[in-house]
């Protein structure tokens, strides 16, 4: 094997960027009750519903989409909320808390590689997650949907991950060690709102609260989940430029805040 | 009586001035807020040396070595490693920081965690000369979160020496180890200092400072008061401790001219002299039945003490 020294900084950027995307995964791995309910849990809640009523929602409908397929959108960005925010977001802010993060800040750890080796992370327990609740829907639901249904919905949630991972980053910054976990669980919550009032509800409360569930970027997943399975929907592309820029300004402030003083 | 603080060296010349300063630190100040924790130091390192920074709890020393390793950003003054910023890369690429608290990932094996920090170095050791010399062959392949408080302790100074820096931070290394362990952990940093390395450690372990440093830095309320070579600094301020068995009592000799500080010890006083010459006949003459007479070289501790002592008064 090539010494590191040998290599060209490009090469070894990559190389360290590979080794904590690794790294990273493997630890996951080797606390399988925390991956049992980052990853498993938002299929099993999905399941719990599609599963026992499943005959009840193969035959309703809302907005012309069958209910379960409509199930099937809010509870993988459920998932990709958890995913980004349970499992990425808390365990970033407890390294932090622990002073791990310190001790990468006073070493030449390469900020870029170690946020994309992260954000990577995120995005393939992110993949999983939505293949796997994909896989449930067609074959312990008998869920029919289009490939393009498929495929839409997939690459939404796939990158719907981003957005709180993006968030997670600056929260776990932004805050103090010892709040941050904290912090990052009040976000999860208020965050699922907008799945838990769904599109019907959301009407019924007063255009002001509406305007601002709106800007939530769950709300924003959940319409584009929503949209690629055919949900009728006027104004896609706010909700794709709003989350757009909720995860630019995310990301600059998870910079900024990671290089201010500390300590 | 011991020598004014004010006229120690205030900074300390190596024996070979020409070599390049690893560590400049010029006129720093540091507040939070209203509160100065690091007041107007300065300080130069210079390569090869072993370090002690001593001082209370509060006493500025954390604060110093966060300065030094670019976590924090001077009130005033500058910071420099290797004629670097201390952020910048080529500073801590030939750096290696143990840190007080670690928040080491505790499912990561302890070569894992060896292998990816050696990555961040564009000269690192290899793995097994790590391993080798922080101790940890038996460990290597045991998760992190399965070691001892003194085994981690090892892991955190095989990551700061996994780059092979040519200056190596220890803060309160051995703070939570028994003493069996803290040999076992001097002995490694020997092993590592043999490699040549400017090292700079803080203790609350004055026999440690004693033992390892050859270089002697006490702060106090964010300022210097002694900077120089530890036998420079035990000679010119605590002068030597007299032992003996004796009728007479410690607030009798505290009245005595020569005596700069007396203490009861396990039956006998230990009295504090810069003249023991002067004052042997003196005491003996006060109680002619004196025994278990001894007489040794200033010890850090009540070094360390005095000059404290006389941080306060002035």
């Amino acid at each position: 094997m090539t010494p590191t020294y040998a290599l060209p900084a490009n090469k070894r950027l990559f190389r360290i960027y590979l080794a904590e995307l690794y790294y990273t995964l493997l630890q996951q791995y080797r606390q399988p009750l925390r991956a049992l309910f980052d990853l498993f849990w938002p299929i099993l809640f999905y399941l719990l519903f599609a599963v026992f009523f499943r005959d009840n929602l193969l035959a309703a409908s809302v907005q012309g989409i069958p209910a379960s397929v409509y199930l099937l959108a809010v509870a993988g960005m459920f998932g990709a909320l958890t995913v980004a925010l349970q499992g990425f977001g808390q365990s970033l802010a407890l390294e932090r808390a622990r002073g791990w993060m310190r001790l990468r800040r006073a070493s030449p750890t390469p900020v870029t590689a170690y946020f994309a080796a992260r954000l990577s992370a995120v995005l393939l327990l992110g993949t999983a997650l939505t293949l796997g609740m994909l896989l449930s829907a067609i074959f312990l639901v008998g869920l029919s949907l289009t490939l393009t249904q498929a495929l839409g919905l997939v690459v939404a949630l796939m990158v719907g991950v981003l957005p709180f991972a993006a968030l997670a980053l600056a929260l776990g910054y932004l805050v103090a060690p010892g709040s941050a976990a904290a912090v990052v669980q009040w976000s999860y919550y208020l965050l699922l709102i907008p799945m838990l009032l769904g599109p019907i509800a959301l009407e019924a409360l007063p255009l002001g609260v509406q305007l601002v569930v709106q800007q939530l970027p769950s709300y924003n997943l959940t319409q584009i989940a929503l949209g690629s399975i055919g949900w009728p929907q006027t104004e896609l592309w706010a909700s794709y430029l709003s989350l757009g820029l909720f995860t630019l300004i995310a990301l600059a402030l998870a910079v900024w805040a990671y290089r201010r003083e500390e300590g | 009586m011991a020598e004014p603080v004010s006229q120690l060296q205030p900074s300390y010349h190596p024996t070979a001035p020409q070599a390049a300063p690893v560590v400049e630190i010029s006129n720093v100040t540091k507040r939070f807020g209203k509160v100065t924790a690091v007041d107007g130091v300065t300080l130069t390192f210079y390569p090869d040396q072993v370090t002690a920074l001593l001082g209370p709890n509060g006493a500025g020393k954390t604060t110093l070595i966060n300065l030094m390793l670019g976590l924090l950003r001077p009130s005033s003054g500058s910071v420099r490693l290797f004629g670097l910023h201390p952020q910048s890369l080529a500073a801590r690429e030939r750096t290696g920081v143990m840190l007080q608290t670690s928040g080491v990932p505790e499912t990561l094996k302890v070569r894992e965690l060896i292998g990816l920090f050696r990555l961040y170095y564009p000269q690192p050791l290899p793995t097994a000369e790590v391993i080798e010399l922080a101790g940890l062959s038996e460990l290597a392949e045991r998760l992190y979160g399965k070691l001892s408080g003194g085994e981690k302790q090892r892991v955190h100074f095989a990551l700061a020496i996994c780059g092979d820096p040519k200056l190596l931070f220890l803060d309160e290394p051995t703070a939570s180890l028994d003493i069996e362990l803290r040999q076992g952990f001097w002995r490694s940093v020997a092993r590592f200092k043999a490699r040549g390395a400017t090292i700079l450690f803080t203790t609350h372990h004055l026999d440690e400072a004693d033992t390892y440093a050859e270089r002697i830095v006490v702060i106090h309320q964010g300022k210097i008061r002694a900077d120089g070579p530890k036998s420079e600094i035990k000679a010119r301020v605590a002068g030597k401790r007299v032992r003996c068995k004796t009728v007479l009592t410690p607030e009798l000799l505290r009245q005595e001219p020569l005596v700069y500080e007396v203490r009861e010890v396990g039956g006998r006083l230990e009295i504090l002299t810069d003249k023991p010459e002067q004052l042997i006949p003196r005491l003996t003459a006060l109680d002619p039945a004196l025994s278990e007479l001894e007489v040794d070289s200033g010890v850090l501790e009540e070094v360390f003490l005095s000059l404290l002592r006389d941080s306060e008064r002035n």
